[in-house]
């Protein structure tokens, strides 16, 4: 009976009649290993090293610089961007450092500025006299990501980066894949607006009329908690001239004054050309004077604004030393 | 220890050993224990080691490794321990490879008013197209990626023509000349090399310029800068100084004939929109002598729903988007014209130029209409012959009290065969009124081509040549020997073309986006061109030249001259900055400054508001457009000798020689999304052909894509495939101008002379010389080769074989009743009551974007197809996948034929050009059956494409009832060395649009420029990936964003895609079909609205189609009631 029913089923049910167990198994495992080695290849936790050894923990953690000092295109556009170097030379032509390892890393960072040019550790020449980053965070071409909208919408930087302020140098925090954005989208219904229920399109709030994306403001980030913008109207904070790694600036003593008549002045000015109201606080300070007022920078400012060049290289808010 | 047995979350993952050990360091995502251990053991060395690639590691390195871990980690438990040492030694073997290989490179000084990631836009002028055109530029982090037309421009009205929206990729051509200013190893006969810098070139010809004769041969120039400085080197240079205007299409007829009637030869402007009546001997359309202003105003015509007549020998654009067609053979075209003029001149009691009487009284037989084998024309009130029935129109045209426009224009007539032509509408538009209204002479007539090139080359005694951006010998191949006899030929040139292979010394010139500069592309309408990039290469604008040039050779005056400054040798180590400091290092003006000043002099005084300079000068470059008086000057007719009318032949196979419509003189050859498009009457890519009668093709037996051989008279015979051209007068043959150059660049090379069969990209000036000089219609004798050469025909079938799909109606027959049946017939369910498949129902809450296609005003121009192709990223194919029709392109202008039942041989057939996008279908055919779901139907009523969900199962294609779909057989964007089974080389060059990987680096970029040229907001699709017109969705994203942020409902017209904004008639609308004022829902709520297919398929599109109207009024009644 075996040899003649064995002959009459093909070789493959025979083979399937007697590993089907294993083969299950199998194909159970290679389905794990592909589920395990799709999520390994996520680039979270990617940390590439700099050329520069910027530390956002020093910047953004101890000094508790804004993120949108440096990374001031996160507002405005669909890039944060890297800042312009003359963002980091605003300062650091400016400020005396004492930590040894830091100054040999300011030296590079101002040898770039002035040589035009460097030759990274692989030997490869940069030129236009920037420093050429590593690339930390990447979507994908096919991806449409608009910086400016999650910031106006209340999310914090931290929310997809991470704690960049802890970070020594900056690794990817999240997986950026599309599951991982749908997941904050579909959870706080980001899509149509607070209370846009799919089934009944009159909820939907964006882009009906009267509706701003500021409402959006009203609820906290409901994924981090962040530490309190700074914003143009919110008190100045005290003042620290002994803070470590800053050269006491020659005017720090009146600097509270001095901010508040900036604030003062600002808000004339912009009663008077309602059209300045997104010029940088800083570019508004550096206005000429109005007929017969004061100007708005103390003398010891001015040099900073002599020129252009000058100007481009100025630290671009007040906040920066006048913490 | 024990209290952590699983310290990892399972998705953390190390690049390398190195990194894990580090890792620990991050402190975040491991156990305090394990963190500890693990900072040991990179302190202590030996992990570390590990080389990144996979060969560096040899299986025994590894095992040191895995055991040095659990060593280490003593305590860790077996599973944590596999996943530690199995993460190290997966990276170690397999992933070591950097993820992200780019950098970001930041600006060192962001400029004001920059943003990263937003567009920039400014305001210039271009003059690539032949006609400057002003043009707004979008650049991203400074590189140029679109073109659109500038909105303040009264011409251009935010339009921009096909060839406008092409430039683009001239500017990244990498065949441009790269290596700066070059010159002969050895005289004239040398190879050509380097000359080592800017100052050396101007040196020698400085020497060269100081004795002798100089000619100076600029394209025809109109901007106030242009002609200043031509007025100043004549000064500076005095009597030796001559300048030559040259083209390639001369309008040396034209202005012959305005001279002999009027007594002024200056060219005039032709006003379509002034017109209720076009008359068209030439192609008003694509002609060659026309641009994009005509287009325009053509527009506006056919919006007031004024009339278009062409009597014409071959089917040519304006023919194809004719009323009323006439065929007549060319050497018969004047005695037609003039047969016109005599029945127009009997009614408004003028006679006729004796001779001109004369020869029409001995020629006349039963009929003149019928001696010259006319048609009659169907008209309401029955056939009317053809010349009563366009001379009753352009009388009652008068009559009520408005204008017509006699066109004979364009290459075809320009030539002294066709002088009585000209003669003919020059007569007609005077005697009709017509002069100083719809045909404008202006005080300020730009320069044009006089001939003057041709008289000082005949004379034989110029010193130095320099020729400025033009190309005779390409065009005029006469005159390779008589420029050879000059001294010095100095070429200015943005590539070793034909001519600049003889010069002995060549400047490369910068691109129109490089340069500045300024024209007045009609007087009165000045605007500015400046740079959008710096230049990519070593290069500077001709006139830039010519400045430096004067000034080493000592005559300049001094204006030309400014204070040496030395520049900083860290600005010069800037790539791109040495050549903008060029002239200030050696002391002369730049051609930006010489623009400035002579703005400030000539055009400021003209705009009295602004007292300011710098306020002038940065409002006018803002704005690109300042419009300043010019008088219009109207003439009178003379009595002029005419000499009588030649009479026509017999027999013979009469040749009309035509402008490309694409290629127009061939500046563009290089250019392959030009090559690509088709033609917008025989819808042909690639090639050039010779285009004959359906009823020669079937007499001589003649097939679509036979090779002939085309003999006329003594110059050697020039073999052409065939192409039937329906609506070709028998006896007739037409060929093109502007194919067939040898060193336009690569492109045009190779699709020359390397494809797998051979190629006709056939030179065919060799034929007419220099056009004016044919003094007979050239007759040819073609012989069948016995080849076969197959065309790259863009559309498979040219008649809709009574289905409907482009529909066309005659004026005033109830185009409402139309309408009501095409809807009745629906099978939605809505009127029919018939059952539908579809069962869901899309709702649009916020917009709901739509468009609508007026086939009345839509001429075929593809310039909406460019204009998709740059904002898009599409790739080009190339001839043979066009074959197969694999072309890419999102949208499409279908070509359909329409002929009554009896006219067998489609010699009158009548046209409609059908642009064809998605129609993003409410039950969307293909949505239904995509297995991925790839492609979907969003909430603001676009049928979406997923890219990367696309698995390129081509269901969706194939369920396509339009045939929109475009599915990437190759990786076209990318690859270089050809698709399998292609040997088609000139694809290697054509298609690379994309560089291996992204890279920022100057140096890089100009060996791949074209990978510039990609717009930012668009993927760049890859094989296996079906795509498809997405009517802009990033269009639609980025003002949506604007909405989001600023919380107001965007205002109708502030979004719109690609192919309506440039669309030079209007014939495309975009909007938001959910605002009941917007302007895309009052049209398509008009009588003669369509939906394409929706009454037989029930696909429900979103965008509508107006039918095409023939104006046809019933001529009998109308005259009667006009002059009776």
């Amino acid at each position: 009976m075996s040899d003649q029913s064995s002959a009459a089923t093909p070789i493959p049910l025979q083979v399937l009649a007697r590993f089907w167990l294993p083969g299950l198994l199998l194909l159970v495992v290679v389905v794990y290993a592909a589920y395990w080695f799709k999520n390994a290849f996520h680039d979270r936790g990617y940390a590439p090293e700099q050329y520069i050894a910027f530390s956002h923990e020093k910047h953004a953690g101890e000094m508790k610089i804004d993120c949108t000092f440096c990374h001031f295109n996160a507002l405005r556009g669909k890039h944060a961007g890297v800042p312009p170097m003359s963002v980091c030379l605003g300062c650091h032509r400016n400020v005396e450092v004492k930590d040894p390892v830091d100054q040999a890393e300011i030296a590079k960072l101002l040898k770039v500025a002035d040589d035009g040019t460097y030759t990274d550790a692989d030997g490869v020449i940069h030129d236009g006299g920037v420093v050429h980053w590593a690339r930390v965070h990447r979507l994908p071409d096919h991806v449409y990501f608009n910086h400016q909208w999650h910031q106006r919408a209340g999310v914090a930087c931290q929310t997809c980066h991470g704690p960049v302020q802890e970070m020594g140098r900056v690794r990817q925090f999240a997986t950026l894949t599309m599951s991982w954005c749908l997941e904050c989208h579909r959870k706080n219904n980001y899509v149509g607006g607070p209370g846009y229920d799919a089934k009944d399109p009159s909820t939907l709030a964006v882009g009906a009329p009267g509706y701003a994306l500021d409402r959006a403001r009203e609820q906290p980030d409901p994924v981090v908690e962040f530490a309190q913008r700074q914003t143009r109207g919110a008190p100045a904070p005290a003042i620290d001239t002994e803070a470590k790694h800053r050269t006491p600036v020659a005017d720090a003593a009146p600097a509270q004054q001095t901010q508040i008549t900036v604030a003062a002045q600002t808000a004339a000015l912009l009663a008077d050309h309602p059209e300045w109201k997104d010029l940088p606080a800083w570019r508004l300070a550096a206005l000429p004077a109005p007929e017969g007022g004061v100007p708005q920078l103390p003398e010891s400012h001015r040099p900073y604004y002599q020129s252009r060049a000058d100007f481009m290289n100025a630290p671009t808010q007040c906040s920066t030393c006048h913490q | 220890m024990t209290t952590s047995t699983n310290p990892m979350p399972m998705r953390r993952t190390w690049k390398n050993a190195t990194e894990l050990t580090r890792a620990a360091s991050a402190g975040d995502e491991f156990s305090p224990e394990v963190a500890k251990v693990l900072a040991e053991v990179r302190r202590d060395g030996g992990v570390s080691n590990v080389s990144c690639t996979p060969a560096g590691n040899t299986p025994a390195e590894l095992d040191a490794l895995r055991e040095q871990l659990r060593e280490a980690v003593p305590g860790l438990s077996r599973r944590g321990f596999l996943q530690i040492t199995g993460a190290a030694a997966v990276f170690g073997l397999a992933a070591c490879a950097e993820k992200h290989p780019d950098t970001l490179v930041p600006y060192a000084n962001q400029p004001e008013g920059t943003t990263l990631g937003n567009a920039l836009h400014y305001s210039s002028t271009l003059r690539d197209s032949g006609h400057p055109v002003a043009v707004v530029v979008k650049t991203y982090d400074g590189r140029p990626i679109k073109l659109d037309g500038n909105p303040d421009h009264p011409l251009s009205r935010g339009r921009a023509d096909a060839r406008t929206q092409a430039a683009l990729l001239n500017l990244y051509d990498p065949d441009r000349l790269q290596d700066g200013p070059l010159t002969k190893t050895a005289g004239k006969t040398g190879e050509f090399q380097p000359i080592g810098g800017w100052s050396k070139l101007d040196t020698e010809v400085g020497a060269a310029l100081k004795t002798g004769k100089v000619l100076l041969v600029t394209p025809p120039l109109d901007g106030p800068a242009d002609l200043a400085l031509i007025a100043d080197l004549g000064k500076a240079f005095g009597a030796r100084f001559t300048h030559a205007a040259y083209s390639a299409f001369p309008r040396t007829v034209e202005a012959e004939a305005r001279s002999a009637l009027l007594g002024d030869a200056r060219l005039p402007v032709y006003r379509a929109d002034r017109a209720a009546v076009l008359l068209a001997f030439g192609d008003f359309l694509g002609g060659g002598h026309t641009g994009l202003a005509e287009q325009v105003e053509f527009g506006d015509l056919r919006r007031a729903g004024g009339q278009v007549i062409a009597v014409e020998p071959t089917l040519s654009q304006v023919g194809t988007c004719a009323d009323v067609r006439v065929r007549v053979a060319p050497d018969r075209a004047a005695w037609a014209a003039w047969g016109v003029a005599e029945l127009v001149g009997k009614v408004l009691n003028v006679a006729l130029p004796t001779a001109i009487q004369n020869s029409l009284d001995q020629a006349r037989g039963a009929s003149l209409g019928e001696s010259l084998g006319l048609r009659a024309v169907p008209t309401a009130d029955g056939a009317v012959p053809a010349l009563r029935f366009i001379a009753d129109r352009l009388i009652a045209t008068k009559n009520a009290g408005k204008n017509s426009l006699i066109y004979a224009g364009g290459v075809a007539t320009s030539n002294r065969a066709q002088r009585h032509l000209h003669l003919a509408a020059v007569w007609l538009n005077a005697v009709l009124g017509n002069e100083g209204i719809s045909v404008v002479v202006h005080e300020r007539a730009p320069l044009v081509d006089n001939g003057a090139f041709d008289q000082a080359l005949a004379a034989g005694d110029v010193g130095t040549v320099i020729l400025a951006g033009v190309n005779p010998v390409y065009s005029a191949p006469a005159l390779a020997g008589a420029l050879e006899k000059a001294k010095t030929i100095v070429a200015l040139s943005d590539r070793l073309d034909e001519s600049a292979a003889l010069a002995t010394l060549v400047a490369p010139t910068a691109h129109g986006l490089e340069s500045w500069g300024d024209a007045e592309a009609r007087p009165g309408i000045v605007s500015l061109q400046q740079p959008a990039i710096l230049p990519l290469w070593d290069s500077r604008p001709w006139q830039e030249s010519l400045l430096a040039f004067a000034v080493a050779a000592g005559v300049a005056p001094e204006k030309f001259v400014q204070d040496r400054v030395k520049a900083d040798p860290k600005v010069l180590s800037v790539v791109g900055r040495q050549q903008l400091w060029q002239p200030a290092v050696a002391g002369v003006i730049t051609w930006q400054q010489y623009v400035r000043t002579t703005w400030l002099a000539a055009i400021k005084p003209h705009t009295g508001a602004i007292a300011d300079e710098r306020t002038f000068w940065l409002s006018a470059l803002s704005r690109g457009v300042i419009e300043i008086a010019a008088n219009v000057e109207r003439q009178a007719l003379k009595n002029a000798e005419i000499p009588a009318l030649s009479p026509w032949s017999t027999g013979g196979m009469q040749v009309v020689v035509s402008a490309s419509r694409i290629m127009g003189d061939g500046a563009l050859l290089n250019n392959a999304w030009l090559q690509e498009i088709p033609d917008p009457v025989s819808r042909i890519t690639w090639d050039t052909y010779v285009a004959v009668s359906p009823v020669d093709a079937k007499a001589q037996g003649w097939a679509q894509n036979d090779v002939v051989a085309i003999a006329v008279g003594a110059t050697p015979a020039i073999a052409l495939p065939v192409h039937v051209q329906e609506g070709t007068q028998p006896g007739v043959i037409e060929v093109f101008l502007g194919w067939g150059r040898t060193r336009a660049g690569r492109v045009a090379s190779l699709a020359r002379d390397h494809a797998p069969d051979g190629s006709f990209s056939v030179d065919l000036f060799p034929l007419v010389g220099r056009l004016p000089a044919v003094n007979t219609v050239l007759t040819a004798t073609l012989t069948k080769t016995g080849a076969q050469y197959k065309l790259a025909d863009m559309q498979g079938h040219d008649w809709q074989e009574g289905r409907e799909i482009a529909l066309d109606q005659i004026a005033g027959e109830s185009g409402e009743k139309a309408k009501a049946e095409l809807w009745e017939r629906g099978t939605d369910g809505k009127a029919g009551g018939n059952i539908s498949m579809w069962s869901t129902t899309h709702e649009y809450p916020g917009h709901r974007w739509g468009m609508s296609v007026d086939l009345n005003t839509c001429t075929g121009c593809n310039a909406c197809i460019v204009a998709c192709q740059a904002e898009n990223n599409i790739p080009v194919v190339g001839r043979d996948e066009v074959r197969k029709q694999r072309q890419m392109h999102w949208m499409r202008i279908d070509r359909y034929y329409s002929a009554n039942a009896d006219d067998h041989d489609h010699l009158d057939v009548e046209v409609v050009h059908q642009p064809l996008m998605c129609q993003q279908c409410e039950n969307a055919p293909c949505e239904a059956v995509c297995p991925a779901n790839a492609t979907m139907h969003n909430n603001e009523g676009i049928s979406i494409q997923v890219y990367n969900r696309c698995i390129g199962t081509r269901y969706c294609a194939n369920n396509c009832p339009y045939k929109v779909r475009r599915f990437n057989w190759y990786e076209y964007s990318a690859y270089r060395a050809g698709p399998v089974g292609s040997s088609d080389p000139f694809l290697r060059i054509a298609k690379n649009l994309k560089t291996d990987h992204a890279t920022s680096s100057q140096a890089e970029l100009t060996h791949a420029p074209l990978a510039m040229l990609l717009n930012p907001e668009v993927t760049v699709r890859s094989r296996g990936v079906m795509e498809k017109c997405n009517f802009c969705v990033q269009r639609t994203r980025e003002v949506r964003g604007r909405e989001k942020l600023s919380g107001k409902r965007i205002a109708d017209g502030e979004i719109t895609t690609a192919c309506a904004q440039t669309c030079p008639t209007k014939a495309l609308v975009f909007g938001d079909l959910n605002d009941e004022h917007s302007e895309v829902v009052q049209i398509s709520q008009t009588a003669g609205a369509y939906k394409l297919l929706d009454a037989e398929l029930n696909t429900r599109p979103t965008v509508t189609y107006l039918k095409r109207t023939r104006q046809r009024p019933a001529t009998a009644a109308d005259s009667d009631k006009g002059h009776g």
